[in-house]
């Protein structure tokens, strides 16, 4: 029985990383979204500091936590990317899922104060329900392209269920292929019709061209040369 | 017998502690602003 391990190039330290990469930028993004809830409620503008005469201060914390949250955004998400691309699969461009996630929580902030603004406003607030709509395509608009990709990206498991000629559907065939085949191979004890010669060149040809990676063909390899291998 | 198929091991474990992380960053961020507000 062979068994072929996909790489691990990544430890378990690097997944805690990436781990605290999604925690820390889920946070920072309800930091966001808070702060601008607290900001809006006085108004939507606020100050502190500097030379001028303040007509409304900012809530107490506030520009900390913007602050906090804008700089964490980044941070974490470096992190998520870092270590998201060790991990590899969908989980470096999960990061992407970001922006949606702010246009879109932040938009639903502009557009539930322009429909019901806190006092002294009334009615229909027209400048926070068009920055609303703008932020909610800025949002919505890379979600709708991003969506259909990540279903074909393969990170779902299980077999493709439509689509046969996408490229996870191929790649998922090509492994239950390969897989029949080992089997098959072993079962047979390697050469009841095939020479291992003719075996090796079988791999050789389906390496060159590209049906099978390098690893893959290093795998198969040793289970023609060893039988049942390692 | 398995070839690395997707979705298979680790890589779902990783999926699911994603998830978790996701759900608690949300809820520190939450008691994060309560205190610093």
């Amino acid at each position: 029985m062979t068994v072929f391990e996909s790489n691990s190039r990544y430890g378990r330290l690097d997944v805690a990383v990436y781990l605290l990469g999604v925690a820390g930028l889920a946070a920072c993004l309800t930091l966001v979204w808070f702060g601008m809830r607290a900001v809006m409620n006085v108004g939507g503008f606020c100050a502190e500091g500097g030379p001028y005469v303040i007509d409304t201060p900012c809530p107490d914390g506030v520009p900390l936590v913007m602050m906090l949250g804008i700089f964490g955004l980044f941070g974490f998400g470096g992190l998520m990317a870092w270590k998201g691309a060790l991990i590899g699969g969908p989980y470096a461009a999960l990061v992407g899922l970001a922006w949606p996630a702010l246009f879109l929580s932040l938009g639903w902030n502009f557009l539930e104060y322009a429909i019901r603004p806190p006092e002294p406003e009334y009615g229909i607030v027209w400048g926070w329900l068009i920055p609303g709509v703008i932020f909610v395509i800025m949002g919505g608009a890379p979600l709708l392209m991003l969506l259909p990709s990540r279903r074909t990206a393969g990170g779902g498991g299980g077999p493709p269920t439509g689509g046969t000629d996408s490229p996870a559907a191929l790649r998922a065939a090509r492994k239950r292929l390969l897989n029949d085949l080992v089997a098959k191979a072993n079962e047979r004890g390697w050469g009841a019709q095939d020479d291992v010669v003719t075996k090796l060149e079988r791999l050789a040809h389906l390496r060159e061209s590209g049906s099978i990676s390098a690893d893959e063909f290093e795998q198969a390899k040793r289970a023609v040369l060893g039988g049942a291998g390692s | 017998m398995t070839i690395g198929e997707p979705g298979a091991g680790p890589a779902r474990v990783i999926a699911l502690l994603v998830v978790v992380a996701v759900f608690a960053g949300i809820a520190f961020g939450v008691w994060l602003f309560g205190v610093m507000t």
